[in-house]
């Protein structure tokens, strides 16, 4: 799930708050970065439970889009694959707890599966950033991150 | 595993530090952009968590490459995975109130009265399982024809990636890094880069003379030989070859070739420089400008007079010749400031200024 919303923090500055796979995270925090976008953590690995979120609610983990594979069949059972791992892991993460592993140590083994709340501020403007989600060397989730970002923005500007 | 180690290590005559590392660490701390430390208070359990910013990805003295999920094969990581060499906590802390764990699992503590695996084992032995079910499942979404990008996304808890960071100012990376309520393994990262870093003495690097990471004598001289223009040596040239094929070794996060494995030619490096520049020609495709961050040359000190004409009153003070052009680094020149449009992508269609 990708979601964002944008509202005008201080100095009338468009803020986003995003809501995206873990595992986007490290690419996007550099290309981030690189445009002058600071992010802010509203959750993390290590400080939240991850756990109990997935295992009380199945339909939270994050899926990626098997769209590229050549027919739906295929997609619905990559998909199938994918949520069966999801599964696996959360029984191993929850041996782990029961066993007494910290947070940082279980919340790690989920990094496919969780989301992660991002607040993030622009300090250049947004449009060199936004202006990737159609660049074809940018990896296929952040651009459909950048579109989503780009959509709110211009509804927001509406 | 992790490793840090100083790939190109430059001091300039003002006395600024220039140092590009080459790292491997777990990817799940890659990402991670916090560590927290922790004020208990009262017989109550209470506590405060004060949060500080110690990410690699974010801070902004630091420029960096990392190795995509993109590029490199599934096969490889699985290989990797299923002899073992799979990425693991650094520490085996138990849960607790807070954000670090106090204790860790111990090798002498059964992990049940009367048995013979230790606590310690039975976790590294359930988290070993975890990476082995994941790469089953990674193999499954592979034999469907799955991209790697997305296969390898599960691989993550599991796997390293490799990083080149380049920077002048590691003081307060350091300082917030090596702390003892960092987390443990981007802990040991710091403490290997640390270490590696002091073991190092950095090259002099007068007026004119280049940083270059992944650049070595070898390299050199293949470049030595294509730079003659009418049979004269051409300095100026060699320099622009040898900045090229460092800013694509830089890009790669190493010295070997993704196509063969083994070490790259330069007749593999300068097309994947123009690749990653073409927006210099064509003014509508973007630069990939970061690879650049990591190729500097020292400035120099001048007092503010030399520099703006004027005299201030700040008697005695210096200021950096060409200040404009350090990007994130300090004293020294960065060649991504000195490539036009680095800083600005074009207008997607649509869009007129």
């Amino acid at each position: 799930m990708i979601d964002a919303i944008a509202t005008f923090g201080p100095n009338n500055r468009l803020v986003f708050d995003l809501r995206y796979p873990t595992y986007l995270h490290g690419n996007f925090a550099f290309i981030a970065a690189s445009h002058g976008v600071s992010l802010e953590y509203r959750t993390k690995a290590d400080g939240h439970d991850t756990l109990t979120i997935l295992r009380e609610d199945i339909s939270k983990v994050a899926v990626p889009s098997f769209s590229s594979l050549p027919d739906q069949d295929r997609a619905s059972a990559a998909q199938n694959i994918w949520q069966e791992l999801a599964k696996c892991t959360i029984d191993f993460a929850d041996g782990l707890r029961l066993l007494g592993a910290g947070d940082d140590i279980v919340n790690r083994m989920l990094i496919p599966f969780s989301h992660i709340d991002v607040r993030a501020t622009e300090g250049m403007g947004w449009d060199a950033l936004l202006a990737l989600r159609d660049s074809l060397n940018v990896a296929g989730e952040i651009r459909e991150l950048l579109r989503v970002m780009f959509d709110c923005r211009a509804r927001r500007m509406m | 595993m992790i490793s840090a180690e100083v790939i190109c290590d430059s001091i300039s005559e003002a006395g600024k530090r220039l140092t590009t590392f080459k790292l491997r660490y777990p990817k799940f701390i890659h990402g991670e952009s916090k560590t927290h430390r922790v004020i208990s208070w009262g017989n109550e359990g209470g506590y405060i968590v004060m949060e500080q910013e110690v990410g690699l990805m974010d801070d902004k003295h630091l420029s960096r490459n990392a190795s995509s999920s993109r590029a490199v094969p599934t096969r490889k990581l699985l290989a990797e995975i299923r002899s073992g060499n799979f990425a693991v906590p650094e520490r085996w802390g138990k849960d607790q109130k807070g954000m670090q764990a106090a204790e860790d699992f111990s090798p002498d503590v059964p992990c049940q009265p009367g048995k013979e695996v230790s606590e310690l084992e039975f976790v590294q032995k359930v988290w070993a399982m975890s990476a082995m079910s994941a790469c089953e499942h990674a193999q499954a979404l592979l034999d469907f024809g799955a991209h790697k990008q997305l296969v390898n996304r599960i691989l993550e808890p599991y796997t390293h990636i490799n990083v080149v960071v380049t920077a002048t100012e590691w003081d307060n990376f350091f300082g917030l890094r090596l702390h003892k309520d960092a987390d443990p393994t981007m802990r040991a990262l710091a403490v290997a880069m640390w270490e590696d870093r002091q073991k190092c003495k950095p090259q002099l690097r007068k007026d004119g003379e280049w940083h270059l990471p992944f650049i070595d004598k070898d390299t050199e001289e293949q470049l030595f030989r294509r730079s003659f223009k009418n049979g004269v040596f051409d300095r100026d040239w060699h320099l622009d070859l040898c900045r090229k094929v460092s800013v694509a070794r830089c890009a790669r996060v190493s010295y070997e070739s993704f196509e063969t494995g083994k070490r790259s030619t330069v007749e593999e490096d300068l097309p994947l420089y123009d690749k990653l520049f073409a927006g210099l020609q064509d003014t509508s495709a973007p630069l990939h400008a970061s690879p650049a961050e990591h190729q500097a040359r020292p400035d120099q000190k001048v007092t503010p007079f030399a520099r703006t004409g004027r005299i201030t009153d700040k008697n005695g003070d210096f200021v950096w010749l060409q200040h404009e052009l350090h990007g994130n680094l300090v004293g020294w020149c960065q060649y991504r400031k000195m490539l036009p449009g680095e800083a600005c992508a074009p207008l997607p269609e649509g869009f007129a200024p």
